[in-house]
């Protein structure tokens, strides 16, 4: 489970027909990602190569980093692990690293 | 006594503004590509002298025209909107004299966004079935253009403007009706979505940046995290089944949201409304729009029930069902 549950991000099984709010919580199904599967799928959400993020690159300096872009991300979270950001989050990422650590323990090494 | 929706009509402005043209103002811009997301292609935008107030008159003047009731008929105005004339007198005033509706009508207005139709529904049952009035007319009507920096691109691409009306009846048919309803507000949300100016908040603070604001991944991610619950809550509260709905109609933000909440609810495709292509987001106005729409389409149906869930600004949300004679 996310380490972020202690903070209320709330997880719901991705692409799953059970419905989130009829299982106990500790029942609820994690989904996980490699690290560099994570990244690549914010290499596609920027439209950029694969491999091109690593981690330390500032959002504020990517080009194709705006407001869409934040929201597709907000999206790859919900769809990929099944985490709905609480209120704020978003806000305090400067660099992609910040967008992974997002993810907790949910993106692995 | 059941409060029923008996009529619904809708009037956009004339003036049609096309991706094409944003395309050509910021031509640095993908347009098309945004446009492909949220679904939205053109939006009627209200010209400079045509207020929510005149979208409205002439909304309602459908709804007599259709000859589902007659001025006289009312007997309480509600308005929602965020673009009133002034900040006083009431807009709803200003209505009823319009509309030649009686001065023995109520009449006030209220401040909601994207959740205010659903609200509206429920102030006008609350009316109805404590035997207060008969006939309400709820009229939603939004000009958000007017709030839009010409420069703020994204934003002007979402929204457009546009008014609805909203007749509700006092019927004895207990097998038609409204309700029950969910509520929900966070008003922490409030930095998210805002408008500074026109208010007294900041009328000493030139310096502040006044128009319309939005914080789309926060608006977001709230949206995923409240909606699905407040679907359920509404589920739970009326003891139905998300399968017992026969058609799903959400505030019409934009189609990539829209799918993101149908997806994660688990809707089928075919249960779900979604029609924004040339009107864009009218805020309070897009769910009477989508079932006028949806009627016009023949996808709701007398005797079908829909649900209705309006969320945004505020942060305020609501859901109900309604079964449409």
């Amino acid at each position: 489970m996310s380490s972020f549950r202690g903070l209320a991000i709330y997880a719901h099984p991705p692409n799953s027909n059970s419905s989130p709010f009829h299982l106990p919580a500790d029942k609820i199904p994690v989904q996980t990602l490699k690290k560099a599967d994570f990244l690549c799928k914010i290499d596609k959400l920027l439209a950029v190569d694969p491999g091109t993020v690593k981690g330390p690159e500032i959002l504020a300096d990517l080009p194709v980093w705006d407001s869409l872009a934040a929201i597709g991300f907000v999206a790859l979270l919900d769809d990929e692990l099944g985490i709905t950001l609480p209120s704020g989050k978003m806000e305090q990422c400067k660099t992609v690293a910040d967008l992974v650590a997002l993810a907790g323990n949910q993106v692995q090494p | 006594m059941n409060a029923v929706i008996s009529a619904v009509e809708y009037h956009l402005p004339q003036t049609i503004q096309t991706n094409e043209e944003l395309a050509a103002q910021f031509p640095h811009w993908q347009v098309q590509q945004i446009a492909e997301k949220t679904g939205i292609h053109a939006r009627h935008i209200a010209a400079e002298n045509e207020l929510a107030s005149d979208l409205a008159v002439v909304a309602a003047r459908k709804l007599f025209d259709s000859g589902a009731a007659a001025p006289a008929d009312i007997d309480f105005i509600l308005l929602c909107t965020q673009s009133p004339d002034y900040l006083l007198p009431t807009t709803a005033c200003l209505l009823q004299s319009r509309l030649g509706i009686a001065t023995s009508a109520g009449a006030l207005d209220f401040n909601l966004g994207c959740s205010g139709y659903v609200y509206g529904l429920s102030l006008a049952k609350g009316l109805i079935e404590t035997g207060q009035i008969r006939n309400l007319l709820l009229v939603t009507a939004e000009t958000y253009s007017k709030h839009i920096h010409p420069e703020d691109r994204t934003v002007r691409l979402l929204f457009g403007d546009g008014a609805a009306a909203t007749l509700i009846q006092a019927r004895q048919s207990p097998d038609v009706g409204i309700g029950p309803f969910v509520f929900g507000t966070d008003g922490a949300g409030a930095p998210n979505l805002i408008v500074r100016k026109g208010a007294l908040r900041h009328i000493d603070s030139p310096d502040q940046p006044l128009d319309l604001y939005m914080n789309g991944p926060e608006i977001f991610a709230f949206t995923l995290n409240t909606i699905p619950k407040t679907v359920h809550r509404l589920i739970a509260a009326a003891g139905k089944s998300l399968a017992e709905i026969d058609l799903f109609i959400f505030h019409q933000a934009n189609a990539y949201m829209l799918e993101h909440l149908r997806n994660r609810l688990e809707i089928p495709a075919e249960k779900f409304f979604v029609e924004l292509s040339d009107i864009g987001n009218t805020v309070s106005a897009s769910i009477p729009i989508a079932i006028k729409q949806a009627q016009r389409f023949g996808r709701l149906r007398s005797g079908q029930l829909a649900m209705l869930v309006g969320f945004g600004v505020g942060y305020s949300w609501s859901a109900t069902l309604v079964r449409f004679p």
